[in-house]
């Protein structure tokens, strides 16, 4: 056991150990910073493979970018800023939801460790360097980087689209009685969701 | 010439039936023309069938209807004209025409709509009847007789129920055709035993293997045991006799044709045909001499209280249908003379309870009821219906010398030779008859004194006369335990608006036929002077002849001798409560009920609680089990978008671990 | 020089606990963090096979052998690795633009309140109308009810 594996596994216990907490909080803001000490172990882990660029982009991208837009949907659906339980979903759902993270991560890892073995790899840092990944990107990997900025852009317009509020027509302000009024919080769901 | 007279009496009554319910069915004139038209066909069939057979010798084998192979067994449905076949078609044809003339009367008219006539089905069914006799008579084997014995239990069926508009008839008709079923299952197990033990059904073949003795005993006893049931179930003797008296429900002709002069003399009939195979096991005809004698006095003894004038003659038709079994019971000789006396008094029994009956009907045409009690002086009314309504309670009572007078005696000549014999069953048999002679004068006495004799009922006479007297003791046996009367009966129903006594003028169509039943009561004696070799046998010894006659005369005159009791009926000599017991037919009904009926009907409950709590219950619980289902699978279907994710992966995850396992 | 069973353990480890994450919240947006720890997963996996030799697993040595020489010039797992992270982000911004639309809908980001598919919600109708009208369906903010509001 090398000190590579210690860092390594060091990293990974953080990982698992964050990740899990940010399933199971029931504050959400708990959540999101949790998902960002994850993501941010996970970079380690990455660095500790050997893999720069990845591990930089997972913090740029990820914990930069991803759970930012987290955070801010958490703010625009006024998730409730105090311990809830409400977050989670009935003792059934969370059994059935437990048996199948048990049952998967058991098939995972039972392949995986029945396929790797005892087996090791060398680790070898500058095949992630930016040059190298670079060099992959634009020379054998550049149509599909391009079809995936195709992608993004089809992901903006999509989320521009959607999330659009429903344009109103232009008639005039009939006195008719309108089957519900505006949008009232009022109405709501939310007081009889608090009975669950 | 004798094979197409023979198949000519089965064949044409049954065109005429299919041709009177296609033709006749809206229109009542073809229906009954040809209904009289197939019947008189029959006749003349029949009667050239006979000359021919007396002159020219039987023929024992005539094709019908082809052979039957039956893997081992070979069935030829054939058919037989002898002497015995000949002479009892020639009697069925007869009695046949007389009862199809004096329907086109009896059932005259559209009816009332609560008691429709429906005329053109019940003419082609006494056909289809006719043909079915016809067809038991002449059959060679008894596969086919029994198809022409089921095919006359239909027709019978058919025709107590006639009226299926009441519900006594409908009950009546299910009790003729259940208790009769009854008997038909011996005559089918006897085919049966018959098959295994002989591998043959032929009777020609039977009837020649059990004279030479090469069938063996116990399938000769089975058999002649079996076909005992059926003969006791179609005659009407004890125990099957209870279904007779009810079968008084059906039209007066129906009983006059079927339950007096044809369907019940069928059972001695077949008695007389398979008489070799019955000689050639003794114990069969012991047990048949028994049945006859215990059916003769106990139905005898019965019709003395009866109050219903149909009842009283159904009784008293159990009662000779036993001396017929009796007469070929007796038999000690092989042979064809030995079924003599029994079918000499099958023929002139046909005749004279074809006449009383149709004579009855004609009575109660006039009165509009069928019971005895609104019944009186006939005599003064209606002479020439008096006069032969007498005629036909002599031959009844044996009064020498009509015809029946000399059947009778011969079959009481016959037991007495075979007591002198030194068999038992002699003896049994004659101090039957001749008590029955007595009782059969006096039960044949009394209808006379009740319905000829002193004043019309209804009339100021017979209110002072004593009728009031006879009231009160035929009211209490009514009103002691309910029966199945036939009052008011459908006959009484149908003929109600008539009911004006002394008034009404007979058709000559109900007329004739009786004038004609009369000639053969009278004169059927005639035939013993140069008797054909059926009859041969047949002979009166003079002691007997006298001593049955003088007790008939006995009887009749003590019964007409009943006024001076205050009432024209003798029955009111006897206690309230043997009275009772004779009205009810000795309780037989109520014995069968208790012993048979209700078990059945209980097991038959049992049966219907089994097949609806478990059989059923299955069939039920699908249904169920398919919505308990449905509703907990539904349960399933909570709406949550995440909950449906988690099946899917759970089952991703059971399918991954099975790939990975199996691989 | 590491054992491969480590990021082996550690991406089934995630894997598990990102579905856990996915099926047992209520709440939209954490369901879409279950949904990334997945992601992340892959990554780990991802980029764990990158450091395997050109042959993939076969071809690594015996332990005790020297270790071959390691040639993949596409560098398959790392740009695939980068890839899933470009792909993750457009997926989540889709998804929390429908999150939000729920939000408008229903005034809440809590997946019960959309429960009209299911037969066992209080709410389910058999025969849904157009726009069903379960209680507290409101049409979206300044709803169009006069033309033909379609939905």
């Amino acid at each position: 056991m090398n000190g590579l594996e210690v860092v390594f596994i060091g990293l990974a216990v953080l990982t698992g150990a964050s990740g899990l907490l940010a399933v199971t909080s029931f504050r959400v803001v708990h959540c999101a910073l949790w998902l960002v000490v994850c993501l941010g172990s996970l970079a380690g882990v990455y660095l500790v493979l050997g893999a720069e660029i990845v591990a930089l982009v997972q913090l740029l991208v990820y914990v930069g970018a991803v759970v930012v837009l987290v955070i801010f949907a958490l703010m625009l659906t006024r998730a409730p800023i105090e311990a809830s339980r409400r977050l989670d979903a009935g003792p059934g759902q969370r059994g059935a939801a437990a048996l199948a993270g048990i049952g998967l991560t058991a098939v995972l890892a039972g392949t995986l460790v029945y396929a790797f073995g005892d087996s090791t790899v060398d680790v070898q840092s500058d095949r992630g360097s930016a040059e190298s990944i670079g060099l992959a990107v634009f020379g054998g990997w550049v149509l599909p980087f391009e079809l995936l900025s195709v992608l993004l852009l089809a992901a903006l317009i999509a989320a521009l689209a959607i999330s659009r509020p429903t344009p109103t027509p232009t008639t005039p302000k009939t006195p008719t009685t309108s089957k519900t009024p505006t949008p009232t919080p009022a109405t709501t769901t939310l007081p009889d969701r608090e009975a669950r | 010439m004798i094979e197409s007279a023979a198949l000519l009496t089965i064949v044409l009554p049954a065109t005429a039936a299919v041709l009177g319910l296609a033709m006749g069915g809206r229109s009542r004139p073809w229906a009954g023309d040809w209904a009289v038209v197939g019947s008189l066909s029959a006749l003349v069939a029949a009667v050239v069938e006979l000359v021919q057979v007396l002159r020219h010798g039987p023929v024992t084998s005539i094709g019908f209807l082809g052979r039957v192979e039956l893997g081992t067994f070979s069935i030829g449905l054939d058919l037989r004209a002898d002497q015995l076949s000949a002479t009892v078609a020639v009697a069925v044809a007869v009695v046949a025409l007389c009862v199809q003339v004096y329907s086109t009367a009896y059932l005259s008219g559209p009816g009332t709509p609560e008691a429709p006539t429906r005329y053109p089905a019940y003419a082609a069914t006494v056909s289809l009847f006719t043909a079915a006799m016809m067809l038991v008579i002449h059959s060679g084997d008894l596969v086919l007789l029994l198809i022409g014995w089921e095919a006359m239990g239909l027709a019978s069926y058919l025709l107590v129920g006639h009226h299926s508009e009441r519900a006594s008839a409908r009950a009546a008709a299910m009790k003729a055709f259940l208790v009769t079923r009854v008997g038909d299952l011996g005559v089918l197990f006897a085919v049966v035993v018959l098959l295994a033990g002989a591998q043959t059904t032929s009777i020609a073949q039977i009837t020649q293997a059990a004279t030479d003795g090469e069938i063996g005993h116990g399938t000769l006893l089975a058999s002649a045991l079996l076909l005992l049931g059926g003969v006791a179930g179609k005659s009407a003797q004890f125990p099957l006799h209870t279904w007779l008296p009810d079968a008084m429900e059906g039209p007066t002709p129906v009983s006059a044709l079927i339950h007096a002069a044809t369907m019940v003399a069928a059972g001695v009939f077949l008695v007389a045909r398979m008489l070799p195979l019955y000689l050639a096991v003794p114990g069969a005809l012991q047990v048949a001499a028994v049945i006859a004698a215990i059916s003769m006095v106990g139905a005898a003894l019965a019709a003395l209280a009866q109050d219903d004038l149909k009842r009283l003659l159904a009784y008293s038709t159990i009662s000779q249908v036993a001396y017929m079994l009796a007469g070929v019971a007796v038999t000690q000789a092989g042979g064809v003379e030995g079924i003599g006396p029994g079918i000499f008094h099958l023929l002139s029994h046909a005749a004279f309870k074809a006449l009383l009956f149709l004579a009855a009907g004609c009575v109660i045409h006039l009165v509009g009821s069928t019971m005895l009690a609104d019944m009186g002086g006939l005599l003064r009314t209606h002479r020439a219906l008096a006069v032969l309504f007498g005629i036909g309670l002599a031959g009844l009572a044996g009064v020498p010398p009509l015809g029946g007078f000399w059947s009778k005696e011969a079959v009481l000549t016959a037991a007495d030779e075979a007591a002198h014999a030194g068999s038992w069953v002699g003896w049994v048999v004659l101090l039957a008859g001749l008590g029955t002679s007595l009782l059969t004068g006096l039960y044949a006495g009394r209808a006379w004194s009740i319905v000829a004799l002193g004043p019309p009922a209804g009339s100021l006479e017979a209110a002072l006369v004593g009728a009031p007297d006879a009231l009160p003791a035929i009211g209490d046996a009514e009103t002691e335990e309910p029966h199945e009367t036939l009052a008011p009966g459908a006959d009484a129903a149908l003929h109600a608006r008539h009911a004006a006594p002394g008034t009404h003028h007979l058709p000559a169509a109900m007329m004739l036929p009786l004038y004609l039943l009369a000639i053969p009561t009278l004169t059927l004696g005639v035939v013993l002077i140069n008797p054909p070799a059926l009859l041969s046998g047949v002979h009166v010894d003079l002691v007997t002849g006298v001593t049955g006659a003088m007790l008939s005369l006995a009887g009749l005159g003590w019964a007409m001798s009943a006024p001076r009791l205050g009432a024209p009926d003798i029955a009111i000599a006897l206690p309230d409560g043997t009275r009772a017991l004779l009205l009810d037919g000795f309780r037989v009904d109520a014995v069968q009920q208790a012993l048979i009926v209700r078990p059945v009907l209980a097991l038959a409950r049992v049966v219907k609680a089994a097949d609806w709590s478990v059989i059923d219950a299955y069939v039920r619980a699908v249904p169920i089990t398919a919505r308990t289902g449905g509703n907990l699978l539904r349960r399933a279907q909570t709406g949550l978008a995440t909950a449906y994710a988690a099946w899917l992966v759970l089952g991703a995850v059971v399918i991954a671990i099975a790939g990975v396992v199996l691989a | 020089m590491i054992h491969l069973i480590g990021p082996a353990v550690l991406a089934s480890a995630l894997a598990g606990i990102g579905v856990y994450g996915l099926l047992a919240r209520r709440n939209a947006v954490l369901v879409l963090i279950g949904a990334e720890l997945l992601l992340n997963a892959a990554n780990v996996l991802l980029v764990t096979a990158s450091a395997l030799p050109a042959g993939g697993l076969a071809a690594i040595p015996d332990p005790g052998e020297a270790p071959g020489e390691i040639t993949d010039p596409l560098l398959s797992g790392q740009v695939m690795a980068i890839f899933v992270i470009t792909i993750a982000a457009a997926e989540i911004g889709v998804a929390l633009a429908i999150v939000l639309l729920l939000f408008r809908a229903r005034q809440t980001a809590d997946l019960t309140a959309v429960e009209e598919l299911g037969e066992a919600s209080p709410t389910y109708t058999e025969n849904p109308t157009g726009a069903a009208e379960p209680a507290g369906a409101a049409q979206p903010a300044g709803a169009a009810q006069p033309a033909g509001g379609s939905s």
